[in-house]
């Protein structure tokens, strides 16, 4: 019973945590590419800094958490949000409008973007150096852990308050999603660019304006993931920067374009990461016992050790990309 | 005149593909273009449209010179367009299809919406079926109503009915009539000469960007020169 409860700590918490923020982060790409055409390779980065804004404002207001019974990292969200939805906004202008207007392909979008990418990861580490810091210096983590009653158990699935957090957050960001896409008049106007910009553009669809609501919910999705990943972990100038190849994946996993299929690419990235390396020897070792005395368990079983964690939204992009390269979805072709 | 292209020079940049067109229709009108291949028919269309700008020649909408005004503006100004290709959103329903075609309007549109479903009927049915799903000749029709969502004075159709089975021909033509009849001037570039004028009030026969017959499509359909050259005889 221990091992199973090993398995759901392991595997079914960790690959759900890791998969909200995939997906989070996928959805963001996804969106900027159906609308924009050009594959954001700055939005992890985006992440961080929204990760740094709210750290900022949890140090300018102590004590707004505890107020509320939420780390103050979380209570001072909406104001990252907004600050980060303007930001996200004003880089559009600074750099990528501009590119448009002189219609550009979409290739030298991507180059500004890893431009962009690197001048971001620049600024963080000007301002706020390169060791990593905790939101949770002067407030206490809560961590819950939940008794499984069953006598056999004698371990409890734990799970940190930080990350109960992010998988409503999650949650809600898709259904709200979901809500803005399929209800209102913008947020169709967002599917309709997508599926084909020059008929918006006939159909006397204000391009502008989409393409602003485009960077509003990009820079607040990236809000959102980036502060929740720095409350999961720790808070560092490459807190998001590590995680943009498997948000990628997922992106294009998903098919391109297709938030829907963001969300579905970002937790099977997030599983199968997971799953790879996990330690199947202990969900073995029970049954041990009943095995013929010449197989011997080793003491590590994964797929892949835990280092090399990173090949495997690469195996899955790899196999996405020759077999079914638009994706699960049916996206665009990057 | 409810619209009308004065000599109107214009390409993509090289060799100017018109050199010197006139079209001109009045309200409730239905014009034609016809002409062989490379003739000019898409580029006068989208000329007018704005979609291209002409180096020449200047377009006038009820009488106020619109040349340099930007096609999404010009849908504002009561012009509804309808590309050859590509012309509904695949993944998004009928109704939201044509809702899009209404983004502009800012007045209560559920009755537009109502008579859209009307004027086609086979849409009905499909209303909450994404749009790529739909045959040829359904999605011809939803394109033609999303373009007519801002109850446009002027409709510009590229080859409406290319591609389409014979059925599906007829209950287009059957629609682009009755249109017409409600007062909108309609502009059609067709591939098909003969059949396209037999319904033209007014027909334009382009023949290396510059016009070659400008007629009624009665006359122009008994002109022995039309017919030896455009009509297959």
């Amino acid at each position: 019973m221990n091992e199973l409860i090993f398995f759901v700590n392991k595997v079914l918490i960790s690959g759900t945590i890791i998969g909200c923020i995939y997906a989070l982060g996928a959805i963001g790409v996804t969106l900027v590419f159906g609308i924009l055409r050009f594959a954001n390779f700055s939005h992890a980065d985006l992440m961080t800094v929204g990760a740094y804004l709210s750290f900022i404002f949890a140090a300018m207001m102590p004590g707004i958490g505890p107020a509320v019974g939420l780390p103050s990292g979380f209570v001072v969200l909406p104001i990252s949000i907004i600050c980060l939805a303007v930001f996200a906004i004003g880089i559009d202008h600074l750099f990528y409008r501009p590119l448009r207007a002189r219609n550009v392909r979409p290739i030298m979008l991507l180059i500004a973007s890893i431009g962009v990418t690197l001048m971001l990861h620049g600024v963080i580490r000007l301002f706020a150096g390169t060791s990593s810091r905790s939101f949770f210096q002067d407030e206490k983590k809560e961590v819950f852990r939940i008794d499984v009653p069953i006598e056999t158990a004698t371990r409890d699935i734990v799970i940190s308050e930080p990350q109960v957090l992010l998988i409503s957050a999650s949650i809600v960001c898709i259904f709200a999603l979901h809500q803005f896409l399929t209800r209102t008049r913008l947020g169709k106007a967002m599917r309709a660019m997508s599926d084909n910009a020059d008929l918006a553009l006939v159909s006397g669809i204000n391009t502008d304006i989409v393409v602003r609501a485009t960077w509003i919910i990009a820079g607040a999705l990236a809000a959102i993931a980036g502060t929740l990943l720095a409350l999961d972990v720790v808070l560092k100038p490459d807190l998001s920067f590590n995680i943009l190849l498997p948000i990628f994946a997922a992106a294009i996993v998903g098919g391109v374009g297709r938030p829907y299929g963001a969300i579905a690419g970002g937790l099977l990235v997030g599983f199968s990461e997971t799953l790879a390396i996990f330690n199947w020897s202990i969900l073995v070792r029970p049954v041990a016992q009943y095995l013929p005395e010449w197989i011997e368990i080793p003491t590590r079983l994964a797929v892949v050790p835990t280092e090399y964690k990173i090949v495997v939204p690469f195996v899955i992009l790899l196999a996405v990309l020759i077999w079914r390269p638009t994706g699960i979805f049916r996206g665009q072709v990057l | 005149m409810l619209v009308s292209a004065t000599d109107i020079v214009a390409g993509y940049g090289g060799e100017p593909v018109l050199n010197g067109v006139n079209i001109a229709i009045d309200a409730g009108q239905i014009g034609v273009i016809v002409g062989p291949n490379g003739a000019g028919k898409t580029t006068a269309l989208k000329s007018i449209f704005g979609l291209i700008q002409p180096s020449e020649g200047h377009v006038e909408l009820a009488g106020k010179n619109i040349t340099r005004i930007p096609p999404d503006q010009r849908v504002a100004l009561g012009i509804g367009y309808v590309p050859q290709e590509m012309n509904v959103f695949p993944s998004l329903t009928v109704r939201e299809n044509l809702e899009m075609g209404a983004f502009i309007r800012k007045d209560d549109y559920s009755k537009v919406l109502d008579n859209m479903f009307e004027l086609f009927p086979p849409l009905k049915p499909k209303a909450n079926a994404a749009a790529g799903q739909l045959s040829g000749g359904q999605r011809q029709m939803v394109a033609i109503a999303r373009a007519l969502m801002v109850s446009p004075q002027l409709l510009l159709l590229d080859e409406p009915t290319v591609g389409l089975s014979p059925a599906f021909v007829h209950d287009i033509i059957d629609r682009i009539k009755a249109i017409a009849a409600s007062g909108v001037g309609i502009l059609i570039v067709e591939q098909n000469a003969k059949r396209a004028l037999s319904i033209a009030d007014v027909g334009f026969v382009l023949v290396g960007g510059k016009n070659q017959f400008t007629d009624s499509g009665a006359n122009l359909l008994q002109n022995p020169d039309v017919a030896k050259s455009f009509l297959g005889g």
